[in-house]
């Protein structure tokens, strides 16, 4: 059975339609990823996915249950962690303060042991711990939102521009610990600009164009489709 | 030890002087109710004497049409306010920044309005209260001093434990909190209602104290910016902040008020501005010994607001 699984997925901004028919699906264990340009409905299908965004019509199921319609905390309540565009940390609080933040909703006692390994994961975030996260660097300030979303222990981790504004090795020690993660278990939603990088670590992925998907298929098929060559790779 | 000399000032202060201390106190509990809803979770309320004015009237109208006792008078009076923001809240509340703080000031101006059209509380001419017993000057002073302990108390509480951190994530990035998992539409509603339960409070023992309610002194906008000032003067967000910002801003205005009495307002002015531009913290925290106040403080803190 799928983890999250979108049907005919529409939505938009007050009067506008962004999306249309949207429909792609993530399964236990994978890493996806969605690319295409700018304005495309990455984010909005990702935001529409959290319940940031309304969703107007069509079905989200999110293991095995009807989100569409549920209020964002009640989603991440499920399992689903977001790491938003622009990363949104609490800028007055501590990196620790922000990761034990991410764990808001857990109520059991692993919490100091997710910590732990979120430090192992990440190690410039231990560091930097007793940091106010609004003075981290670009990448530093990354690292801490995705640590912020594991620190929930989520069976879906969303994305939304991983390399966004990052030195290309920066970007490359993320993805290896979207890598880890998925080890552990944990699935993976990459919204990306960066096709490149997307295609070299995700197991499948989605093309989109004008708020419709136009395209789908494994890593290896989108990087041989000419059309993706040309239009995303530049080759 | 804060709270045994304050209980002492009636025995010590008379006329005049308790009179003043009095109103000392009802800014306290004020610039605490503010702090709640602006300080604690970052919504700028322009309205918060929307809640005041209600508390005054509900009372007065109790009391005087009804004969209620006052105790009843007031906990119905609190209980109205407290409706009324958790009936608005989840609506105001969806508004950020500027646009929340002009929506709260249409409210409370819009509240005004109505009141006049109410002939049960007197419309436009308002309502005098007399009680066959009236609480001393002393019993008022200890009245207001009860809404300070009652807003200190209730903050605290809220800035410990889980709720606290729901608020400052609230405060620091609201779509983080949300999809952190933070119910953030109950916690703002939860926060207003519970500032509008202190302002009412405050609203009430204020008629009764006045013994008469009319639209433009219990719905006075002036009331609403005075809350804002005072508790960012002491320190929006902390605890004492606004306790701090009340008592060193109304004992200067009360000084100057006697001394200058035409250009007393301009202070006031001249306060929001230097604080804002200097102090963007308010001064709790250099009470409190976590930073030095220097002059390289004071222009970092000008210099950070311009970013």
């Amino acid at each position: 059975m799928s983890l999250l699984e979108i049907r005919d997925l529409e939505a938009g901004y007050g009067a506008v339609q962004v999306l249309w028919r949207v429909a792609l699906r993530v399964d236990p264990g994978e890493i996806v990823t969605v690319i295409g340009n700018n304005g495309a409905g990455k984010t909005t299908t990702m935001l529409a996915v959290t319940g940031l965004v309304p969703p107007w019509r069509g079905e989200i199921a999110f293991d095995g249950r009807t989100v569409h319609g549920l209020e964002p905390p009640d989603i991440a309540g499920l399992g689903l962690a977001l790491v938003p565009q622009g990363r949104r940390l609490f800028g007055a609080m501590s990196v620790e303060e922000n990761l034990l933040m991410g764990a808001y909703l857990r109520r059991d006692r692993g919490v100091e042991a997710t910590l732990r390994r979120v430090y192992e994961i990440l190690p410039r975030l231990r560091e930097r711990r007793r940091q106010l996260a609004g003075t981290l660097s670009g990448g530093e300030q990354q690292m801490c939102a995705i640590g912020r979303a594991l620190m929930a222990r989520p069976k879906l981790l969303c994305v939304d521009e991983l390399s966004f504004g990052l030195a290309p090795r920066v970007t490359d020690e993320m993805l290896d610990v979207l890598v880890v993660i998925r080890a552990e278990g944990t699935s993976v939603l990459l919204v990306e600009q960066d096709v490149e990088l997307a295609l070299a670590v995700a197991d499948r992925g989605y093309v989109m164009e004008g708020g419709r998907v136009v395209l789908a298929g494994t890593a290896a098929e989108l990087y041989d489709d000419p059309g993706v060559r040309t239009a995303y790779l530049g080759l | 030890m804060l709270a045994a000399a304050a209980a002492a000032v009636p025995g010590v202060l008379s006329g005049y002087a308790l009179r003043e201390a009095t109103t000392i106190l009802m800014f306290m509990a004020l610039a605490l109710s503010w702090n709640l809803i602006g300080g604690l979770c970052g919504y700028p309320s322009f309205g918060n004497v929307a809640f005041f004015g209600i508390g005054a009237y509900a009372t007065a109208g109790l009391v005087a049409n009804l004969h209620w006792p006052f105790g009843a008078a007031l906990a119905a009076a609190a209980a109205a306010a407290v409706a009324f923001a958790a009936a608005i809240g989840p609506v105001v509340l969806r508004l950020h920044g500027h646009y929340f703080a002009i929506a709260t000031l249409g409210t409370a101006q819009a509240l005004g309005q109505i009141v006049i059209m109410v002939p049960w509380v007197g419309g436009p001419n308002g309502v005098i209260l007399r009680v066959p017993f009236a609480p001393s000057a002393a019993d008022f002073y200890y009245y207001m001093a009860g809404a300070v302990a009652a807003a200190l108390l209730i903050t605290y509480a809220v800035l410990r434990g889980s709720w606290g951190y729901a608020c400052r994530m609230i405060r620091q990035d609201e779509v983080a909190a949300a999809a952190s998992g933070v119910n953030t539409t109950f916690y703002k509603t939860a926060c207003w209602a519970l500032s509008g339960f202190v302002a009412a409070l405050v609203g009430g023992v204020y008629a009764l104290w006045i013994t008469f309610v009319n639209p433009p002194s219990v719905f006075d906008p002036v009331i609403s910016l005075t809350m804002v000032v005072l508790a960012l003067v002491g320190g929006a967000g902390t605890l004492w902040g606004p306790v701090l910002g009340a008592f060193v801003v109304e004992n200067i205005d009360q000084y100057l008020w006697a001394r200058l009495l035409t250009a007393h307002t301009l202070f006031l002015g001249v306060v929001i501005v230097v604080i804002v531009l200097f102090l963007p913290r308010g001064l709790w925290p250099y009470l409190a010994g976590g930073e030095g106040l220097t002059w390289r403080s004071l222009f970092e803190g000008a210099r950070r607001l311009r970013v």
